[in-house]
């Protein structure tokens, strides 16, 4: 019993993570309809750039999250206005595709390049201390990121929601058009969308290095998840990103619990393949 | 004696989500005539064409051709059986030239073409008719809205039809190309093609069809020689807006 | 008219010759360079070239924009492979039926997943791709992580091995002629037609008569068996394969050659081959020891400027530019095009007279 809660538990928090990149990337597809190949190499960006605040001012992980946010944020904004609006103009769906697998490769490999592949980590005082709650044991790291992530997920739906900006974006993701009309400027709302979108993979990245290792690659599975998330969760919803990232997170613990680890990859794609059909089916069947 | 006709639709309704577009729709259309169907925005005159068209299947009746039932046919099934259709939002293909748009349909449909060369042959000919000839290495994106109306015609033509179903064709075309727009719908016609036809242009309905069918909320409310509908009361008001119709129109 | 004939048959021998030129040069190209490494980089831009134009079917002529095809390649490879070791079967046999088999499989298992369109088609094809790669990671019959490895022995045209480069650099020139042809002729055919509608509107295409569903599943048969194809020659190649080969970036990679050399053009692929294959081999030869990750920065950079600045490929660019006027007036010599298509309509009335 103390096994499954202590995964059920391992699995929410890590399902947090899937969240918060499945939140970034629905922002930027809600908006783009373009699929953010390179969401996961944000989040490798921002583990270095954490790693390199920790190194060079030896701040805190968790104190780097804002700058890291701050920082990633102008890394997408400058990204959105130099490369992919002016392709959004071709309205080629293969070019903004790749240009995005691009950048995504940049990043990567230029990763490789300055920090080598080299497994890296950010050791703190308190990266072996536990929380004990009756049954299960809660790593201290992994706690304080999913309450961080928790309170920014809050406050993402709150700015969509409620603020003239956060209006602004939804209101360009279901008419670009319409909203140009009522005198929208969408290519502002667009750099701000991949910008928020690329802070909150960063965000995601700088909350891992409490207790995950940093390397290059070190985003590809999270990309991918966060393409899972935005698709079981559906287009434009945030809370439905937040469960289903939840939903992931469980999913790969109890897979990883009941078959085996070696399995739960395995079985996420084949769900995620049949997640997909089912819901074209249905939408075919509404027709 | 009267012939079957060569499209029947039976009560058609068509129902999305709780709203329905298309209500008990019955009508005919002769063998070789040239029959329109008008009515203000709204009157879900796209919505029938799509279900004759088989774009969408309706939510009840049935849709015959020449006595067969072709309610739930595919809408690629349709140049098997000798019906084109062209769509009101012009759909070319755009990064191909003009003639290549035309060789595809003319390996597709009942009489699809066995090779290059015939296929290259045929979209010649069908060219020439329509008046593209001379602009058939241009890219169909680098061309205005007339010569793209055109092209969809021709695509449609390529496929060798009987009855050919045109979806506002001469919507965006000013007076001089909609008289030649007319004028080509007359040659088609012409050359033994039955066609059916949904406009909003009351000049090109009444100098071309000889039957027109009057949608309004989704309802037939009139049928007759474009005589006989505009002088009917009901569609005046409805639709030429008098007795304070314009409201509604 | 018999001098429009004349110039028409000049341009026509014009072309031969260039063409016939440029095969001549690649055919004797192994008597000159003697140099493996050099001749490895050739093998690579056969095989990375015919897998991109398997892609480019899918993606560049239909539109479909796969991003799994290291898995179907992956695929063939282990099909093979598992034929040759398992079975005892001799390579040639085992590349066809294990060809087969990768068709096989794409249709079948792939078929429900067509109804995906535009990015949710792009998703379904990398997860399949991964889930493939876990499923061989998880089975001890295909050699989890750990591959498998194909007999060594003495050079043998029937078992397809040598200790030379060589005669692998003529199969790989054979395999991308081949298979280039085949997707020229596919260009010109009633399916070259459906796919190209297909990629500009599937509704348009419906209209006219395609059922897009069936020839989607043409065009991704087609294009994994070609795939299968390169997997078998790369297993036969290297002598040893493992789940490494389907990641997603080995997806990623065969794609870029059709990218930036232009994915409208059967010829895409080949052009963009013989660019960046070279260069990122230049790159990883020169800089993978002291930065390792270079020659893939390099080459990123590459696919992003092609796609900011000339986002329709190189050939896309070349198609419109004064240089392909030049080449095809001061080289090729070309007529107008009006002349070309009068000829061939006299030819043809010739013909039927």
């Amino acid at each position: 019993m103390d096994i499954f809660l202590q995964a059920c538990v391992n699995g929410l928090l890590m399902g947090g993570f899937y969240s918060l990149m499945g939140m970034g990337q629905n922002v930027i597809f809600g908006v783009m309809k373009i699929v953010n190949f390179c969401h996961g190499e944000m989040l490798m960006v921002g583990m270095y750039l954490t790693y390199m605040l920790n190194q060079v001012f030896g701040m805190d992980p968790y104190l780097c999250v804002p700058f890291v946010a701050i920082i990633m944020f102008g890394l997408g904004a400058l990204i959105q206005h130099t490369l992919i609006t002016p392709s959004l103009g071709t309205k080629s769906f293969t070019n903004l595709l790749f240009l995005t697998v691009g950048l995504g490769l940049l990043l990567s490999n230029g990763a490789l390049v300055i920090f080598g592949s080299a497994y890296r980590t950010i050791p703190t005082s308190y990266a072996r201390t536990n929380i004990s709650l009756g049954m299960v044991n809660i790593p201290l790291p992994r706690l304080i990121s999913f309450l961080v992530l928790i309170v920014i997920s809050i406050a993402l739906f709150i700015f969509l929601k409620k603020s003239t900006t956060g209006k602004q974006i939804r209101a360009v993701s279901q008419n670009p058009v319409g909203a140009e009309v009522v005198g929208i400027n969408t290519k502002k709302i667009y750099v701000l969308t991949y910008g928020i979108g690329t802070a909150l993979a960063g965000i995601a990245g700088s909350l891992l290095t409490g207790f995950y290792t940093i390397y290059p690659t070190a985003g590809a599975s999270f990309g991918f998840r966060a393409l899972i998330v935005v698709v079981v969760g559906g287009l434009g919803s945030i809370p439905g990103a937040f469960f289903a990232g939840i939903f992931l997170g469980l999913l790969e613990t109890m897979v990883a619990l009941f078959v085996s680890p070696s399995y739960s990859d395995l079985i996420v794609f084949v769900t995620f393949i049949v997640i997909l059909v089912v819901r074209q089916l249905i939408i075919l069947r509404r027709k | 004696m009267e012939k079957t006709p060569i499209i029947e639709v039976q009560h058609i309704t068509k129902r999305f989500k709780g709203l329905t577009a298309v209500k008990d729709v019955s009508f005919s259309i002769r063998e070789g005539a040239i029959t329109g169907m008008i009515g203000p925005n709204g009157a879900g005159k796209s919505t029938t064409f799509n279900m004759i068209c088989g774009y969408y299947p309706p939510t009840e009746g049935k849709i015959f051709f020449r006595g067969k039932d072709i309610t739930n046919k595919k809408a690629y099934d349709y140049t098997n059986m000798k019906i084109a259709r062209t769509f009101q939002i012009m759909k070319p293909l755009k990064n191909l030239s003009v003639l290549e748009n035309v060789v595809a349909s003319c390996y597709f449909g009942h009489a699809a073409a066995k090779n290059q060369r015939e296929a290259r042959e045929r979209a010649m000919d069908i060219l020439q008719f329509t008046g593209l000839f001379e602009k058939r290495h241009v890219l169909s994106k680098d061309m205005g809205t007339p010569d793209q109306k055109r092209l969809e015609m021709a695509r449609a033509l390529a496929t060798k039809p009987e009855l050919l179903f045109l979806d506002e064709n001469m919507a965006g075309l000013n007076p001089a190309e909609t008289e030649a727009a007319i004028e080509l719908i007359r040659e088609i016609n012409k050359s033994g093609v039955t066609i059916f036809l949904i406009e909003h242009i009351m000049q090109a309905v009444v100098s071309l069809c000889e039957e027109v069918i009057v949608l309004h909320h989704g309802e037939k409310i009139a049928e007759g020689t474009p005589e006989q509908v505009m002088n009917d009361p009901l569609v005046m008001e409805v639709y030429l807006g008098t007795k304070g119709g314009a409201a509604h129109a | 008219m018999s001098e429009k004939i004349k110039t028409v048959r000049g341009y026509h021998r014009n072309v031969t010759i260039v063409l016939g030129v440029i095969l001549a040069i690649f055919l004797l190209i192994p008597t000159f360079v003697k140099n493996p490494y050099t001749l490895n980089v050739f093998i690579l831009i056969f095989y990375m070239s015919t897998l991109s134009m398997a892609w480019n079917l899918l993606g560049g002529m239909t539109g479909q924009n796969s991003l799994g095809h290291a898995a179907y390649m992956g695929l063939g490879a282990y099909a093979a492979s598992m034929l040759i070791t398992k079975a005892h079967m001799n390579p040639w046999l085992s590349a066809v039926l294990g060809v087969i088999i990768v068709g096989l499989v794409a249709g079948v298992i792939f078929y429900p997943c067509f109804i995906l369109k535009g990015p949710y088609f792009t998703l379904v094809s990398i997860a399949f791709g991964e889930a493939l790669r876990q499923f061989i990671i998880n089975s001890s019959f295909f050699g989890r992580a750990s591959g498998i490895g194909l007999p060594f022995g003495r050079d043998s045209w029937l078992n397809f091995r040598f200790g030379s480069k060589e005669p692998y650099y003529y199969v790989g020139l054979a395999m991308v002629l081949l298979v280039y042809l085949i997707m020229k002729k596919i260009e010109r055919s009633r399916m070259g037609y459906a796919l190209r509608t297909i990629r500009e509107d599937e509704d348009a295409a419906a209209a006219i008569g395609i059922n897009p569903m069936k020839y989607k599943i043409m065009a991704v048969v087609v294009s994994a068996m070609v795939a299968g194809l390169v997997g078998f020659f790369y297993a036969s190649y290297i002598r040893y394969i493992d789940p490494e080969m389907m990641v997603q970036a080995k997806s990623t990679e065969s794609v870029l050659p059709a990218v930036v050399g232009g994915a409208a053009f059967v010829e895409g692929p080949l052009v963009g081959g013989l660019i960046m294959i070279p260069l990122s081999e230049f790159l990883r030869a020169k800089f993978s020891s002291i930065l390792p990750g270079i020659n893939m920065l390099m080459y990123a950079i590459v696919l992003l400027v092609v796609i900011r600045f000339r986002p329709a490929g190189i050939l896309g660019w070349y198609d419109h530019s004064k240089f392909k006027t030049f080449i095809d007036t001061k080289i090729l010599r070309k007529p107008p095009i009006e002349v070309i298509e009068e000829v061939e309509m006299m030819k043809q009335q010739g013909k039927e007279a």
